[in-house]
Parts: C-alpha cells; structure tokens; sequence
C-alpha cells in the first residue's frame, strides 16, 4: 500500500497553506464549514496510546476511555498545535467533557460545540441549520474570514467532502476489488479522519486494485472505533474477513447527498440523512432493519459489535440488536474494549471461537 | 373503549381502590405517631403529609392498573413537557417514578439482574435496567404498569433516557415521540427555544389524533398554570429549609416530590403541596427541626441512593448533620419562573430547555454556591452516581472550586442511585464519620 501521510505531516502541511488547526471529538461536524474558515480538521477518537493521568482531576473512573484520553491528550504539550477544539454533542459524556473544558480547564484555546438533532424531521434539520450558521459566526471571529469568502470557500469545501463521501462510499461497496488486507483498506478509509478530502481521494486512488484475499466468513464490524488496527489483522488470522461496517468513525459517516441551493440548508440536509446512528437515538427498528439488510445484501455471516466500554448510547441497543441479527439467522459477538493498545488474550480467544462458529 | 371497562375502571378506582388506599393511609399515618410516641433521639418523625403523598401515587398507580380501554395513556419522562398531555386527557405515567420506587424498596438490583441476564450492560443506567427488568419479568410493586398508547421522552436530563424509552417503545410496541432540548453550555438561545417550540407544535396533532381529543387553547392555558402553581408550591417547601432548623430536609423532599415530578399541576397534587406547606410552616412556628440537634446543615448533589435513604438520613442525624436542600429536588422547582400561561407553548419551551440537568457543570456550580448562601450550608456531599453521566462528569472540578475558593468542605461518595450492589456500609460511615469532623 502507497505511504499516507501521518497525522503529524498533515498537520505541518495544513499549517505550511496557512490553514489552523481544530481538534474534533467524534464525530458528526460539519468538515467544509471548518475548512471554509481555515480550520484543517483533526479528529480525535482517544487516542489509544497516550496516558491518561492528567485526566484523574477531571473525570471519574467510569467515564468512557474516549474522553479519558482525549482529555489527557489535549492537556499534553502533544496539542499545543491545537488552534480550536469543535466538540459535537455525542452523547452525555462529551456533553460533560465540554461542559467541564470550557468551565473549569479554562483550556488556552476557544472550545466551541455544536448540537446534533436527534431526530430527522423538519423541525430537527432547521434546527441544525440554524446551528450551522451559528458555528460558522463562531468561526467568523476566529478566522477573520468575510462572509462572501467564506461562501464561496464553503461551496467548494462541500463539493470536495461530497465526492470524498462518494468515493468512501465506493470503495465499501466495491471491496472485492482492492488487494490489500482488511487492516490497510480501513487504514486508508481511517486517514479521513485527518486527511484533507483532496488527499483522501489521492490515497483511495493509490490503494493497489485486483481481487482482495479475502478468506473465510464475511462479518460485518460495529462500534465507535475498530482500535488498536491490529483488530483486522487478528480477524485475518483466525480466518474471516470484515465484509461492511457499521463503525461510527466510517460508514455511520456516509451522508446522503442533498441539492439545497443554500450551503448551510444543504449541509443541514445531509447531516441529517445517514445510516442509522445511536448516538443520534435512531429508532431501534430501523437501525436493525437497515444492519439486517445490509448484512443479507452483503452476504454477510455475523456482526461483532466491538465496544468501547462505558459507551451508553452503544450498550442500549446490544440486547434488543442481537436478537434482531440472530433472528435472521446470522452470528453475533459483542467485544468490550477499554481502548488500550493491545487487545487481551481472552477477547482473541472469543474472536477465534466465533470466527470457527460462523465458518 | 368498552363500557365494561369503564364501569371496571370506575368501580376499581371508587370502590376498591379509595377504601384500600384510605385504609393505607390511615396505617401510614398510625405508623408516624407511633414514631412520636417513641421518637428517634437524633430525628423528628416524618412529616404527616407524608402519609397523603403515599396515597394519591398509589391511587395513580391502581388506576393505571385499570385504565387501559379507558382513557389513552402517554407515557413521560420526568422532565418531559406533560402540559399537552394532560390538556387532551391522557392518563399519565412515568417509568422514571417506577424505577425509583423500585430503587426505594430495594428491587432495583434484583430488576437490574434480570436486565443484565438479557444481555443488559451493567454500565447504562440502573434506571433503565430496573425498568427493564420489571418488563422482562413481567413483576412490578405497583400492581400492573398501564400500556402506552404513546411514549413521549424529553433529552433535557440526559442522553440515555432516549435509548432507554426507544426500548421500551419497541418492547410495549408503541410509538415514541422525542421533545429534543440543546444542552445549554450558557444561556438559551433564540433558536434552541424555536426548536423546542416547533416539536410541541409537531407533538399536538400526534397526540390529538392518539388521544381522539381536540386541543384547545384554553385547556392547554389551564395546564400551565397548574403546572406553574404547583411547581411554585414546591419551590416554596423547598425554600422552608432555609430557617434553622431546617423543617424540612432534603431526605424529605426525595421522598416528597412524587407527585411533582409525576403529576405535576394536577389538583390532588396540588391540594397535597398545601398540606405539606402548612406542616412545615407548623413546624417553623414550634422551632422543630428535621435533625434534632442541628450542627451543621449542608447540601447534596446528584440523584439520592434510593434503597439507604433512611440509613443515611439517621446516619447523617446522629453525626448533628441535615441535608436541608438537594439541587436534584430543586430541578423541579426554579424552572417553572419560565412557565407563562399567556404564551403556553414558548414557556413550555423555556422551562424544559431550562432543567437542571440540561445545563452546563459551571451553571450547576454557580446554583450551588447560591444555595450555600440562601440556605446557610457549611458542606456539599457529591453523590458520584455511576448511573447519571450528566449530573457526576463535573463534579470533580465543583468539589475542588467549592473546596478550594469557598472554603466549603465537600465529600464525594462513590454509589448508584438504583443498584445497591456497589454499595458499601462500612465505606460509607467511615467517609460520613470523617465528613463530620470536617465539618467541626
């Protein structure tokens, strides 16, 4: 596979354009609006490997290891590349990280939030709309940037995520056809994270084409986020192979493409039109019908739902989804992670059980 | 809906239902003064109106028994907008309520498990689990759990009770609207109160068409302003425990907000918060205090441990200490200054964006400070819940502000307000006990 750029490169190059920096939580944002401004987007998703003792002041034990990190992470000299902090509300404990960052920590630079609907009505996608164009005034003081560049910036940044978002959505579909191994296709669809829409179809473009290896049962993979990456390799190895996600850092990101002539209605549209999400309190059924038809479509033999623990808006769902998935007939496994970075030796030895279960 | 089950619904409720719960109270309240025939060295004994609180939720829950194919009933959560429902006549019942009476009468582990053995996470909520666990096993202390002809859920005290309604939606098989409010990291904005304005405005014709009833202006008028006094009525037994001694104490007010959380603005919720007001203005006028010996008085944050309120409150007693307010209780009270019966749906809009738990760590802090002034507290006791996410991410920095730059001795306890199995006594009295000498 093609080198990708890491995240440090990124961000020295984003600055070297003159972009800023704007650490993300997860994980619905909207990307043109920070870019339109300025802003090179970097999302955080814990990250696994840093310490997380400067978190202990802060958040008690049973906070979920996303914050924990995340907290330790931004207060380390590691940020100090950090221009703004955007933090989506998610669920209650990121409500509780911004509420405690901007209160208490007082952290050096602006932490601005924005509120998800949790429905999809109309109601709801003026409501984002409105939040929209309150983020982008937010922004506006920040970047110094005139209304009129901003628009214009902001139809292009669009344009740009819209065939990111495309070919995202292409590469799954299609994933037969790259020969690399599970653990390098997620890696390039992972570089969207932190990779500008430009170089992200520039690394889809690079990943080697042909028939994928691809061995044993297909599963499909749920959850935030699939860390550490070694997670694909241990699936490999027992002999399966991950055929479609439903990982919230991935394909809960494939938003529909809209047509409003206004770039702020249009982003409200298509932030409001993904696959099924719990974080944003998708109903039940159609969040299992839709996983369910997926998996058929697909050929899909099982769901593993890998958990970050502590993760409410998961949890919930678990028993009423299982039953679902196996009333259709598939296998299901549920995995908790504390987002280190090494996966135990007991949690292989259930993969490899399922994995022989389902072959 | 049959005439059998109306004459049903009417003969359980008037002829079963009011003699059985009289006599209930009658032994209630034959239980309290045989209390002050006896008294307790450290503790005064309940309030009377107490005895009446028991009766109007157990004469809701009996009629919830019944009531199904007789009036559509909506289900709510706590902090939901009910002003609407009650304007078109639902019968109205909270699964929040459920759960706490459960977590009081020390079923919410044993529901919890239940959960846990369907494949429940022992991290969500242990409301959440003690409900489902009641469902799942088809038991309940309340008798029967009516039906939802609707569901409707209200974000403004957290996230999970969105998962945990959409549960019970698809397990009751009934329809759940969610009234979304934008967390408010400051104050409202223009577009947050629009938005929530607009869902009731979606909500209305839903409800109509469920309820087969007409909303009308009026009604919906009279709603608030019963929701308003009543809510004021409780703002105001709250505020009692301001005189020394407090005449009423936190412990109290967790036992004694039933019926504005769950049958808010309704009359015989209302009839009762007069009742309790003029015992405690009773017991001003005598000098009674909760805590006999009244040494230090101190605020408690978070939801109460349900299953050792009395423990705790005795506990708390002998070391000289009263909880004389609980911002969780006062919840109920200080949003209701945005309730306006003239323009119904925007203070609708305003009061529940306005909850307590819908606002930021730094707001709770500021609330807190005010009540250690109005109220004269010397301590906070944090109640870490590892059930409530909203209200315990926060309470770390709060504890270190008060402590730090007020000078106000603050103690956290680590428990859950349902799932008694992390509980531990001996833990707990030593931190109490060593709370006491901070205190001093």
């Amino acid at each position: 596979m093609a080198h990708l750029p890491s995240r440090k490169e990124t961000i020295n190059a984003a600055q070297d354009r003159g972009m800023k920096i704007a650490a993300v939580m997860p994980f619905h944002y909207p990307r043109p609006l920070l870019r339109a401004h300025g802003f090179h987007p970097m999302e955080i998703w814990g990250p696994p490997h840093v310490d997380d003792l400067a978190v202990a002041p802060h958040f008690p034990e049973y906070t979920c290891k996303i914050v924990q990190k995340a907290t330790s992470f931004l207060l380390s000299p590691q940020a100090d590349c950090v221009d703004l902090v955007l933090m989506p509300h998610t669920c209650d404990s990121l409500q509780g990280m911004a509420s405690v960052f901007r209160d208490f920590i007082h952290y050096p630079k602006p932490v601005l939030t924005l509120y998800h609907p949790r429905g999809r009505r109309e109601s709801d996608r003026r409501f984002l709309e409105g939040e929209l164009r309150a983020l982008s005034q937010q922004l506006g003081k920040l970047s110094k940037k005139s209304q009129d560049d901003v628009t214009a910036a902001l139809e292009r940044e669009i344009e740009w995520e819209a065939q990111a978002t495309e070919r995202m959505a292409e590469m799954l579909d299609h994933r037969a056809e790259y020969a690399v191994s599970d653990r390098e296709f997620y890696t390039c669809l992972r570089a969207r994270e932190y990779l500008p829409p430009e170089e992200f179809l520039a690394a889809a473009d690079a990943l080697p084409k042909g028939n994928a290896d691809l061995i044993g049962p297909g599963i499909v993979i749920s959850g935030i986020v699939p860390e550490p990456m070694e997670l694909f390799d241990h699936i490999n190895e027992f002999g399966a192979h991950v055929i479609m996600d439903d990982l919230a850092c991935v394909s809960r990101r494939l938003y529909a493409p809209a047509e409003d002539a206004d770039p702020f209605a249009r982003m409200a549209r298509q932030y409001t039109a993904m696959p099924p999400d719990p974080t944003v309190s998708s109903p039940y059924k159609e969040r299992f019908d839709y996983l369910t038809d997926k998996m058929a479509a697909k050929n899909a033999r099982a769901l593993m739902v890998y958990n970050t623990k502590f993760c409410e808006p998961e949890l919930f769902y678990l028993p009423l989804l299982q039953q679902a998935v196996r009333d259709k007939g598939y296998g299901f496994l549920e995995i908790e992670m504390e987002l280190d970075a090494k996966i135990s030796q007991t949690v292989l030895n259930r993969i490899n059980a399922f994995v022989e279960v389902i072959s | 809906m049959s005439l059998i089950q109306t004459l049903n619904y009417h003969f359980q409720s008037n002829c079963v239902g009011k003699p059985a719960l009289a006599y209930q109270k009658y032994k209630t309240l034959k239980h309290i003064r045989a209390k002050h025939a006896n008294p307790n060295p450290h503790l005064t004994p309940p309030l009377e109106a107490t005895a009446r609180m028991s009766q109007i939720l157990a004469d809701q829950y009996f009629r919830g028994r019944h009531v199904n194919g007789v009036k559509k009933v909506a289900w709510f959560s706590s902090g939901a907008p009910i002003e609407i429902l009650q304007a078109l006549d639902f019968f109205l019942y909270t699964p929040d309520n459920h759960a706490a009476l459960c977590g009081a009468r020390r079923l919410g582990a044993p529901y919890s498990e239940i959960a846990e053995d369907q494949g429940y996470s022992r991290d969500i909520c242990s409301y959440a689990r003690t409900d489902f666990g009641a469902f799942l096993s088809n038991q309940t202390p309340v008798g029967k759990i009516p039906r939802p002809d609707i569901i409707v859920v209200c974000s403004n005290i957290c996230q999970t009770i969105l998962h945990w309604y959409q549960a019970m939606g698809v397990y009751y098989q009934a329809p759940v609207f969610i009234i979304d409010t934008p967390f408010l990291f400051d104050e409202a904005r223009p577009h947050d109160v629009e938005f929530v304005k607009n869902q009731l405005e979606e909500l209305i014709p839903i409800a109509e068409e469920i309820s087969g009833n007409t909303l009308t202006e009026k009604k919906l008028k009279q709603a608030v302003y019963n929701g308003k006094t009543c809510s004021d009525l409780w703002c105001e037994i709250l505020h009692r425990a301001e005189h020394r001694p407090a005449p009423v104490s936190g412990f109290d007010a967790f036992v004694l907000m039933g019926p504005v959380v769950a049958m808010r603005g309704e009359p015989a919720a209302i009839d009762f918060y007069h009742q309790v007001l003029k015992e405690i203005d009773q017991r001003i006028e005598n000098g009674v205090g909760v805590v006999k010996n009244e040494k230090h008085r101190i605020l408690w944050d978070n939801l109460p441990i349900w299953y050792r309120l009395s423990w705790l409150s005795k506990t708390l007693a002998e070391l000289g200490i009263v909880v004389a307010i609980s911002n969780y209780t006062y919840g109920w009270a200080e949003p209701a200054q945005y309730m306006d019966p003239t323009r119904p749906l925007e203070g609708i809009a305003k009061t529940y964006l306005h909850s307590h738990l819908n606002r930021s760590a730094g707001y709770k802090l500021k609330s807190m400070k005010k009540m250690i002034a109005d109220f004269h507290l010397d301590g906070v006791l944090f109640h870490s819940d590892r059930s409530c996410k909203p209200y315990s991410l926060g309470q770390m920095d709060q504890s270190q502000r008060l402590l730090g730059e007020e000078g106000v001795a603050c103690l956290t306890l680590e428990c859950d307000h349902n799932d008694d199995r992390i509980f531990s006594e001996g833990q707990v009295l030593t931190r109490l006990q060593a709370f006491a000498e901070m205190l001093e």
